[in-house]
């Protein structure tokens, strides 16, 4: 009954583990895809799990800092979003590809 | 097991599961189409959390300028569906798994022993989110008010960094996309 | 009339990044008040200098004087976001002035000096701004934002260089990269501000000890925020991103980005470390894993180099490997009982690399006739006949990296391992100075080419009077300063103490 009780009961280990978890599927979208938008949506993918967790300590520590932290991860998440787009628009108006597996020319 | 767990269960495995699924995909744009749902499950997450107003900037500046900027660029490019979307060495990209999976592991295993450490540093809050939820988070400290205030006077620097940043950017995105010919120009 | 000033006191503190702001607008407002058409480049790089010498003419004449009149090693400002230390002027002292550098090498290099030059001024002299926020910061906030704003301008400035496919490429990678890491950096500070409840650093590094010891969310959260920190400087495992942004790179940003950059982040890094106490420590495996790094780096950093041809990559890994002896410093001042001379050791080190590693690029940028032109070593053979001036500065800057006395970096790297032995880390120096030692093959083998051969090295542009300039007046100091090293690390060691 108390296992049962602490997996039904949501507290803050939960929220860490789901952070964890789309952390995870984020940084593997980073290591595994070959897309460069792709990759660059996985990025946001990562830094919004980083987002759970901190609103998750902020809530549980009642502490504010964590979410005016989010307030400012949110901002540069979506200013390494433009450079990032801007990047690979660039890449593309050069090379007529996104596909990273085209860009290897810098190895060895 | 109150309405408020039921909640959260389904908001997490809806965005775990589209956030596996923009991986998987090998067609960009469905990966982004997912992106789009992950990032409205984690705002339900952050209204389960009681913070309504990161819930609301959530929606409307990720889902809503950052993922539309990120579709608008796909639609720029019009892709093909890839035939070669993942990487090559199977036996890397396994390792790789791997590596990102034990790391997964480490932090869920260091939250379960550590979370009773920091939840005895901090009396009042209770362990149980429906349980909080029904005595109640003090409605004050949490309002935009709350939010303003800290962000105005402790954290005014970084406010006011940002604003550097949020100049810089888009003169630095300009300047690189001021390169002959257009996407769909011919070479 | 008290609160008056005391409200004006903060800004004051800032002055000198408001005064770069402000230069680096001039330039592009300019271009754009005048049509879009691109100011004549020296118009534009003087601007960048005005805002060089008034940021640093700031810092001497009113930040130091803040700080001697306050009585105290430090000053916190806006609520404890920033600090201004002795540490940090030093730092932002060395960062303005390889801005300069960066700037001198920039009007004259050509795959930079186009028709977005103001636009790159303005990106550079920002990123500029970045790192020394990331300098000044008191709160791992601050910080990731610094890092941030410092890095994101550097992607730009690395893709605007007019060279094809390189330096896209090396942008990209760099970029990706570089976010990865910021994110595991984030979520370290995460799991950092879950154990404490706070960002503030004086506030986690005071409890630092006893937190490790009991709570393993604060292990992991430490541990990514080091690995963030570790990929800014280049230390192994995440290194291998070095040699190929450095080389896609043009010229110039590589200077940038292999100096002031890895300045500003040792810095930061150092920060973490001060007042920390981790010696208290009684679980070493945070100390082993550390040494590991450090020597597994310079290692790494070292064998790669000798394999090299061209002589960009050649001294990329060389800079990783000069990353590996920096870690030993952190080492001696995070881990030692006495933070200090630690400390010192570690910022003339990184005063010395920085001037060695200046005059290197410069030598690199001499022989860039054109931006995609490859520079081999087997291209330097035989310089000695053709440009006696320009072989003898190259060849006093690679003794120096190589650590071969009365150079200056000989000194420094003195400095650094023996306040590394004081502190108990004999194991630790012992591997630097063996990888110092095989070190000198590559290092000398380019003047072995220079001098002993007779084949024709390639073309040098002779017309690029600023980038010479900066090639010989890099050796010239790297010789004085040998000689004057012992004062110089009074003056530097009197800073770490006490402030300026």
């Amino acid at each position: 009954m108390q296992s049962t009780e602490a997996l039904v009961s949501v507290g803050l280990n939960h929220y860490l583990v789901l952070s964890a978890l789309l952390f995870t599927i984020g940084s593997l979208g980073v290591l595994l895809r070959k897309n460069m938008i792709v990759i660059l949506m996985s990025i946001e993918l990562m830094l919004n799990a980083v987002n759970i967790s901190f609103v998750a300590f902020a809530t549980y520590l009642d502490n504010l800092d964590g979410k005016i932290m989010v307030l400012f991860v949110m901002t540069i998440a979506a200013a390494e979003a433009a450079v990032g787009l801007a990047l690979a628009v660039n890449i593309f108006k050069n090379f007529r590809e996104v596909n990273i597996r085209f860009f290897e020319h810098l190895r060895g | 097991m109150s309405e408020l767990d039921i909640l959260f269960y389904i908001l997490s495995s809806m965005s775990v599961l589209f956030g596996a699924l923009v991986v998987l995909t090998s067609s960009p744009i469905y990966s982004s189409l997912y992106l789009v749902m992950s990032m409205l499950s984690v705002a339900g997450i952050f209204m389960t959390l009681n913070a309504p107003f990161i819930a609301g900037i959530q929606i409307i500046v990720y889902a809503g300028a950052v993922l539309v900027l990120f579709v608008m660029v796909l639609m720029l490019f019009d892709l093909k569906r890839e035939t070669k979307a993942f990487t090559k060495g199977r036996f890397s990209g396994f390792l790789k798994l791997v590596g990102a999976g034990l790391l997964c592991g480490f932090i869920a295993g260091a939250a379960y022993e550590s979370v009773s450490l920091i939840m005895a540093t901090s009396e009042e809050i209770p362990t149980n989110i429906a349980a909080a939820a029904e005595t109640g988070f003090s409605p004050t400290t949490n309002s935009i008010k709350e939010i303003s205030k800290l962000l105005f006077t402790k954290y005014l620097f970084a406010f006011e960094v940002l604003g550097l940043l949020l100049l810089v950017v888009p003169i630095g995105a300009v300047a690189l996309s001021r390169v002959a010919g257009g996407t769909h120009a011919k070479h | 009339m008290d609160v008056q000033f005391n409200a004006l006191r903060e800004p004051i503190l800032i002055l000198p990044l408001i005064i770069l702001f402000i230069a680096s607008v001039i330039p592009i407002t300019l271009k754009m008040l005048r049509g879009n058409r691109e100011l004549k480049p020296f118009a534009a790089v003087i601007w960048g200098f005005f805002g060089l010498l008034g940021a640093s003419g700031t810092t001497f004449a009113v930040i130091s004087n803040m700080l001697r009149e306050s009585q105290e090693p430090f000053i916190t400002a806006f609520s404890g976001a920033i600090v201004i230390d002795g540490m940090g002027i030093w730092i932002s002292y060395l960062i303005y002035f390889l801005g300069a550098i960066t700037l001198l090498l920039s009007y004259d290099h050509i795959a930079v000096r186009g028709k977005q030059f103001s636009e790159y001024l303005f990106l550079t002299l920002n990123s500029i701004i970045g790192m020394v926020l990331v300098v000044m910061s008191n709160d791992l906030m601050i910080t990731f934002i610094a890092i941030e704003f410092m890095s994101l301008a550097l992607y730009v400035i690395i893709a605007l260089s007019r060279e094809r496919t390189l330096s896209k490429e090396a942008s990209f990678k760099y970029f990706v990269l570089g976010s990865f890491a910021s994110a595991i950096f984030l979520f370290g500070i995460s799991f950092v501000y879950g154990s404490v409840g706070s960002t503030s650093i004086p506030v986690i590094t005071s409890n630092a000890v006893d937190l490790f010891n009991s709570n393993k969310l604060f292990v992991i959260g430490l541990l990514m925020i080091v690995v963030g920190f570790a990929f800014k400087i280049s230390v192994f495992p995440f290194h291998a991103w070095t040699p190929d942004v450095y080389q896609g790179a043009a010229t110039p940003v590589t200077t940038l980005m292999s100096t002031a950059v890895k300045a500003a982040s040792f810095l930061a890094f150092l920060r973490i470390f001060t007042s920390a106490n981790f010696f208290r420590l009684e679980d070493l495996d945070f100390l082993n894993v550390m040494q590991w790094l450090a020597i597994l780096t310079m290692t790494v950093g070292n064998v790669a180099a000798l394999k090299q041809t061209n002589l960009k990559r050649m001294l990329a890994y060389s800079s990783i490997a000069h990353s590996g002896y920096m870690m030993v410093g952190i080492i001696s001042a995070g881990f030692g009982e006495n933070f200090d001379s630690g400390a010192t050791g570690l910022l003339f080190y990184i005063f010395a690399y920085s001037l060695m590693t200046v005059g290197t690029f410069a030598l690199v940028a001499l022989f860039e006739k054109k931006e995609t032109t490859i520079l081999n070593i087997d291209g330097l053979k035989g310089l000695s006949l053709k440009a006696p001036l320009v072989a003898l500065s190259f060849a006093i800057l690679l003794l120096s990296l190589a650590g071969i006395p009365p150079t200056l970096g000989f000194f420094s790297k003195f400095y650094l391992f023996s306040a590394a032995m004081d502190q108990g880390f004999i194991w630790l120096s012992l591997w630097g100075v063996i990888n110092s030692v095989i070190s000198v093959y590559y290092y000398l083998k380019p003047v072995v080419y220079m001098y002993m051969s007779e084949d024709q090295p390639n073309e040098i542009q002779t017309r690029l009077v600023f980038t010479k300039a900066t090639l010989v007046a890099s050796a010239v100091f790297i010789v004085v300063f040998g000689i004057l090293s012992a004062s110089l690390f009074r003056v530097v060691q009197k800073s770490v103490i006490t402030g300026l």
